[in-house]
């Protein structure tokens, strides 16, 4: 629709022109008698200024620039800037007389030549004192400058009271927006809404948030508010970088609840009055029906989206890569430290610049295996807060009131351990409080606050990370553990151990001293398994306890399953490697000190008592030893009792990536998986718990 | 049936280029050619029955002007129809002036028949 091509309104135009002409003249003719008369400026400026905007609008666009410029000179003279002189007056008659020609010419469609106009153009602007370059300003118009890719943004609204006596409508707004592109959630905010009596009909309270997905480029959408943005307070934000592929990143992070309560689905108050039921939030709103289970679905589908989303977002690789990695790492270690001993041999290690180069490749390459090291690592965190929740759960559940404290969640750990050591952890909670944590009647009786505590504490040291589970309940009961052994057969009777000992006893197979059988732990399992579990991570238990004053359970455990530190030992030719965790001492020995006992089993006297004696190539039926010649003793504590291990030479200390075994190697007993040394050659890890269980059975 | 649209505007070029304009784009169209002439055909479309969607209104015009008639409005019954003011970038003091007394938007001279309709398209749906 071209406003030129209608007939009909061009006629208007040309005779509203004439009007006007006649006007200007007849001012212009009177200001000539009275020069300053300002009724007769302001009446030529607005026959001038209308003119102009008339002629704009059906399109005469040039002639519309040359009155603009004469609208500037009679504004200036209006505001007395130029003075309202004759050569003035005649010179804008002489332009009136330039009008009506041109006006004439577009009448019978004849074209304004252009170069009478820059002519007369520039013949007004002499006047004006400006250049003749001033060009009529754009306008806003809504150009679109399509993309291609969804753009989100966050729209949030707050509009004045008054928004509605300016004629405003916000619904119109969202109305428009939606035109641009797709409205995903839009949220009110009530909180300013008064009290009825108070409410003013005319008045706006309400404000929005809204995310927005569209095409546009902010400035359309800011177009959108253009009306509005100066006197109310919008603020528009490109979030697309927060919706790689369309999928909200924030939710993954959040809590079902807190997702419905930023979603304006439920109240603050529902919120606290579902929290309080323990149970899934989700459920409990739905019961109270405080949500619709539509509108919950949808907000745990979409987490679920952005939970996939940020899983897709980092990149999965193979443990095995890392850990060939790894052992490529250990490779250059000890090519690095052959390259060193043969430079050294030579004496070319006493030049000060080669000496430097190596010291400097000795530790990029430690820097560079700590961190293939760290890309296994993981923090704690996240099994803390399964294990909070489990406690607050279980503490309903038996009508025990529990607090926990948890400390050092940000405490790294290999991936691998993380996974295996979370069943033990749960274990240790449970029993802590099905048999630590007293009821609330207990507790008060026993001059303690009804409210339990259970912390639960991670931290690094001595290059190993402790893991305590430490609870303020009754304590281990002594007496029932001592009667709870020598009834199995644990201990012989009689013999008391220490408080110390006895502490150990309650992590054998079979033990537990539980009066009733919680609905939760006392499922047959007892805490021998927490203790397997652990020893086969290549880590100790430690238990302290004081009765009446609570338990604490310390897990002490490599920082990663993938390198392992152990003494390296050769028999019949061949090596293995005994984790160190395990070693309690080496002892070199010659048979004179190893007895035999009823014919049969060898003993070692090691710090007053007789330890057993376990040759690994009868163990491991391996030929080739040295038979009864120089022996080295190590004395490990499988954690279910002491013993020496007999091998032929002590070879090494050092820390190898451990490799996984081969599908149809990994029962073998006693072995926990290899290693590939420096050399290139392979060398077994030796599985002292189950070493011990394959020397001395079940 | 898009509503309707009157227009306040001396320039009998601008009242037709504009209803011209909003009536291909399906919109009923009345005209005033000044303030008090716009008032009183406010009056007269209410006692006939029609209801007024919006104003649109230029700033210069003899008898009533812009400024003045946006004023009377907002002391009407009709205070609540948004109104659309036609100024041109020479007026930026008189724009504020009508914005202060509630005028929900406007349109600078000389602008094209989309623009018109985009801004007319922000008050009537």
């Amino acid at each position: 629709m071209t406003i030129l091509e209608n007939k009909e309104l061009l006629e208007i135009f040309f005779s509203e022109a004439e009007d006007l002409l006649q006007k200007i003249e007849k001012s212009l003719l009177a200001l000539e008698e009275t020069p300053a008369d300002p009724s007769l400026i302001q009446e030529l400026f607005r026959a001038v200024h209308t003119m102009k905007s008339s002629a704009a609008m059906v399109g005469f666009d040039r002639l519309s620039e040359y009155i603009h410029i004469l609208e500037n000179l009679l504004d200036r003279l209006r505001k007395g800037q130029l003075p309202s002189s004759q050569s003035l007056i005649s010179h804008l008659l002489n332009s009136q007389a330039v009008l009506r020609s041109w006006i004439e010419k577009l009448a019978k469609a004849e074209p304004i030549s252009t170069s009478e106009l820059e002519n007369q153009k520039e013949k007004l602007t002499r006047f004006l004192g400006l250049d003749g370059k001033e060009k009529p300003a754009d306008l806003s118009a809504p150009i679109k400058e399509k993309e291609t890719t969804k753009k989100y943004y966050r729209i949030s609204m707050v509009f004045n009271e008054d928004l509605f006596f300016s004629g405003q409508d916000p619904l119109l707004l969202l109305q428009e927006l939606q035109d641009l592109g797709e409205i995903i959630k839009v949220e009110a905010d009530v909180s300013n809404v008064p009290d009825l009596k108070e409410l003013v009909p005319f008045s706006l309270y309400l404000s929005w948030k809204c995310l927005f997905a569209a095409q546009e480029p902010i400035s359309t959408i800011e177009k959108v508010f253009c009306f509005v943005k100066e006197e109310h307070s919008i603020v528009i934000r490109d979030v697309t970088r927060e919706f790689p592929e369309g999928i909200d990143r924030s939710l993954a992070d959040k809590r079902i609840g807190e997702i419905l309560l930023e979603e304006g689905l439920i109240k603050t108050e529902d919120l606290q009055e579902a929290l309080q039921e323990q149970k899934k939030i989700g459920q409990v709103l739905l019961e109270k029906r405080m949500v619709t289970s539509e509108a919950l679905s949808q907000i745990i589908a979409e987490q679920g989206k952005s939970r996939d989303f940020l899983r897709k977002s980092t990149i999965r690789v193979d443990t095995q890569k890392l850990d060939h990695m790894a052992n490529l790492m250990e490779e250059l270690s000890v090519n690095l430290s052959r390259v060193s001993h043969v430079l050294e041999e030579q004496g070319s290690l006493s030049s000060g610049i080669l000496m430097e180069e190596m010291e400097r490749l000795e530790q990029n390459i430690r820097e560079m295996r700590e961190q293939v090291m760290g890309v296994r690592m993981f923090p704690l965190e996240g099994t803390f807060q399964r294990l909070q929740r489990m406690v607050r759960d279980l503490a309903v559940e038996q009508g025990k009131e529990v607090k926990v404290g948890i400390q050092g969640a940000e405490t790294e750990l290999d991936k691998d351990l993380i996974e295996q050591i979370t069943d033990p952890l749960k274990h240790l909670i449970r029993n802590a409080i099905d048999h630590g944590i007293e009821s609330p009647a207990e507790r008060m009786n026993s001059g303690k606050s009804s409210q339990g505590l259970l912390e639960i504490n991670a931290f690094h040291r001595e290059g190993k990370i402790f893991i305590q589970v430490r609870d303020d309940g009754r304590g281990l009961d002594e007496e029932a553990i001592y009667k709870k052994a020598v009834e199995n057969n644990l201990i012989p009777p009689g013999k008391r151990p220490s408080s110390a000992e006895m502490h150990h006893l309650i992590l054998l197979h079979g033990f537990s001293t539980a009066r009733t059988v919680s609905e939760i732990s006392g499922r047959g399992v007892g805490l021998d398994v927490v203790q397997e579990q652990v020893s086969r991570l290549g880590g100790l238990i430690d238990i302290t306890s004081e009765a009446g004053l609570g338990t604490t359970i310390t897990l002490r455990l490599p920082l990663t399953l993938a390198v392992l530190e152990g003494l390296m030992i050769g028999v019949g030719g061949e090596s293995y490697l005994v984790p160190l965790s395990s070693v309690l001492a080496v002892r070199e020995v010659r048979s004179k000190d190893i007895k035999t006992i009823e014919a049969q089993e060898e003993v070692l006297y090691f710090e007053d008592i007789y330890l057993p004696a376990v040759r690994l190539e009868n163990v491991l039926k391996i030929s080739g030893s040295q038979g009864n010649g120089h022996k080295i003793a190590l004395i490990l504590d499988s954690q279910r009792r002491r013993f020496a291990l007999l091998a032929d030479q002590l070879l090494d200390i050092r820390q190898v990536v451990i490799k996984g075994m081969e599908t149809h190697f990994r029962s073998v007993p006693g072995v926990a998986g290899g290693a590939i040394l420096g050399d290139g050659s392979v060398c077994l890890i030796l599985d002292i718990y189950g070493l011990d269980h394959l020397i001395f059975g079940n | 049936m898009p509503g309707n649209i009157l227009i306040v505007d001396d320039s009998p070029t601008l009242r037709a280029s504009i209803g011209f304009c909003l009536q291909n784009a399906g919109y009923e169209i009345f005209e005033a050619i000044n303030g008090q002439d716009g008032l009183e055909a406010l009056t007269r479309l209410k006692e006939e029955g029609e209801s007024v969607s919006l104003i649109i209104t230029d700033m210069n015009m003899p008898v009533m002007d812009g400024i003045r008639f946006i004023k009377e409005v907002k002391d009407t019954p009709f205070r609540f129809i948004p109104i659309l003011v036609l100024s041109t970038e020479t007026q930026e003091e008189l724009k504020k002036e009508a914005k202060r007394l509630g005028a929900s938007g406007w349109l600078l001279k000389p602008f094209r028949p989309e623009q018109l309709l985009w801004a007319v398209k922000k008050f009537i749906r």
